[in-house]
């Protein structure tokens, strides 16, 4: 039997040590036949002719895009839930007619019925990608598995792939660490840009903040992060099903699992739009709650962070992550 | 052989590596990188052009490179899309078009292996096989593959952790179907 022929049974270790060994043997046949000296001496002739310039760097000026003209003082931005708790975050609760949704997902969800099965993730997929193609998803989540749990919103516009990113502090105090693109997204726009592009990174705990070219370095920002697409996804290649209903903060919602996947790791849809609302895995510790903005001019204007007054510059961050907490 | 790659590359700045340091970087790195391109679609000759591309930034880099393993790749993918006139702008965030699983079967059986034998020893298996993954599984793929920690990949893509832990899942699922189509295909 060759090595691989024992790799049905999906064993996650020896998929990773069959792919290394593949790597290993590519990397040593192809060092062994390569001119390092002369591909070298290449590399330091085109450095040697190549204008070197400066780092892009754009001066920055605090920024208010807000209308009431406040965001300097209360940077709070328009598309937060306005009854947010500062700490631990309330959940989104919809309060509808259980009932009536149930009665809903029952004419929907007939059973383990393979046809009624593939007709909702496949209503779902649909749904679900229509709500996204001009959208901004926002996400609302609760973590616990970091060393504190930590607090973070964050706003992805599906057709430029900007994000913002807004994590709260662990103990309550409020903001923690405000990150998002320097130049806000246009309702113009009409796709991503290639970076690298400054993004604005303002920390409350240290009272400091920084503009860096991102991706760092030079990565990518990826619109397809949007959790909501996942499941778009995940149900149209068949990864993901549908896995019967369940009540979650007394709101009936549809249940979708990975294929042979975590059985603590569930996402959820709302049977009355067919979009995924939430995803929740409580072995873990997070739970992340979704909804669909409008990608209006106001909106996405907000997605550079507001500067604070008395915040200072600096060109790196003092802290090293995300989830530090301020104290 | 202890690794040469230093934990920082300071260039530009009091500490400069030695030229030693970086022939050594470039002598321990230029594999791994070309075979990271290779796995993320990219022709072998244009990994060539973008790993040059790569290591010329490096040498005329004024700022500290933290992670000088990791920058080369991002940047020299960067280069790659950035020069490559066949991919539209707008696509360039997406060099192979994403395949269903439904699909993957058909593909592999359609990759052109330069010699069969190689199925038989761990030849130019990993970098096909990854290759021929969706966009999201395939950069997921390769960075953990690279010994990116799931927290570091999800920083990196702007995704979730959970995020990245499912695409893992389900590249390593794509892959282990490959395997035994592969497998299937030379038992004939």
């Amino acid at each position: 039997m060759a090595p691989w022929q024992r790799f049905g049974d999906h064993d996650e270790t020896e998929v990773d040590g069959r792919v290394e060994a593949s790597r290993q043997a590519f990397i040593a046949r192809h060092d062994a036949a390569f001119d390092f000296e002369a591909g070298w001496a290449e590399i330091v002739r085109r450095a040697d002719t190549t204008t070197r310039s400066s780092p892009r760097l754009v001066a920055v000026e605090p920024v208010d895009r807000r209308r009431d003209g406040h965001a300097a003082t209360n940077p709070a931005p328009a598309v937060a839930d306005p009854h947010r708790r500062s700490g631990r975050r309330r959940l989104m609760a919809r309060v509808g007619s259980i009932a009536a949704a149930a009665a809903m997902v029952a004419a929907i969800v007939v059973g383990t019925d393979d046809k009624a099965q593939a007709d909702l993730a496949s209503r779902i997929a649909n749904a679900t990608t229509r709500a996204l193609a001009d959208s901004i998803e926002h996400e609302v989540s609760d973590w616990t598995w970091t060393a504190l749990p930590v607090d973070a919103e964050t706003w992805r516009d599906q057709t430029t792939a900007a994000v913002r990113s807004l994590n709260y502090a662990a103990d309550g105090s409020g903001r923690s660490l405000d990150w998002g693109p320097l130049v806000a997204p246009t309702p113009d726009d009409e796709g991503p840009t290639l970076g690298p592009f400054p993004v604005l990174a303002v920390d409350y705990c240290f009272g400091e903040y920084e503009i860096e070219e991102f991706p760092v370095p030079e990565g990518v920002i990826d619109v397809n992060a949007s959790i909501a697409r996942s499941v778009a996804e995940g149900l149209d290649d068949g990864s993901m099903r549908t896995d019967g209903t369940e009540v979650v903060d007394g709101q009936l919602l549809i249940r979708v699992v990975e294929v042979g996947g975590s059985e603590s790791l569930a996402w959820y849809v709302d049977p009355g739009t067919y979009r995924p609302v939430r995803i929740a895995d409580p072995v873990e510790g997070y739970v992340t709650t979704i909804e669909y903005l409008p990608r209006t001019p106001d909106l996405l204007a907000q997605f550079t962070p507001v500067i604070p007054e008395g915040l200072v510059q600096v060109d790196e961050l003092t802290r090293t992550d995300d989830y530090r907490p301020c104290s | 052989m202890p690794s040469v790659v230093p934990e920082s590359v300071l260039v530009g700045t009091e500490g400069d590596p030695s030229p030693a340091d970086l022939y050594a970087l470039y002598r321990e790195e230029r594999g791994p990188l070309l075979w990271y391109l290779r796995s993320q679609g990219v022709e072998e000759h244009e990994a060539e052009d973008a790993i040059q591309a790569a290591f010329v930034r490096l040498l005329l880099a004024k700022t500290e490179v933290r992670e000088p393993r990791w920058w080369l790749r991002t940047v020299a993918l960067n280069e790659y899309r950035r020069s490559s006139p066949s991919i539209p702008s707008s696509r360039r965030r997406a060099v192979v078009v994403p395949v269903s699983p439904a699909d993957l079967s058909s593909q592999c059986a359609a990759t052109p292996f330069s010699d069969p034998a190689e199925l038989t020893e761990p030849g130019l298996w990993a970098h096909d096989a990854i290759a021929s993954l969706p966009d999201r599984q395939r950069r997921v793929m390769a960075a953990h593959i690279e010994g990116r920690t799931n927290q570091q990949i999800a920083d990196d893509l702007g995704v979730s952790n959970a995020s990245v832990r499912q695409s893992l899942r389900r590249a390593r699922r794509a892959l282990s179907e490959r395997l035994r189509t592969d497998a299937d295909d030379e038992r004939g």
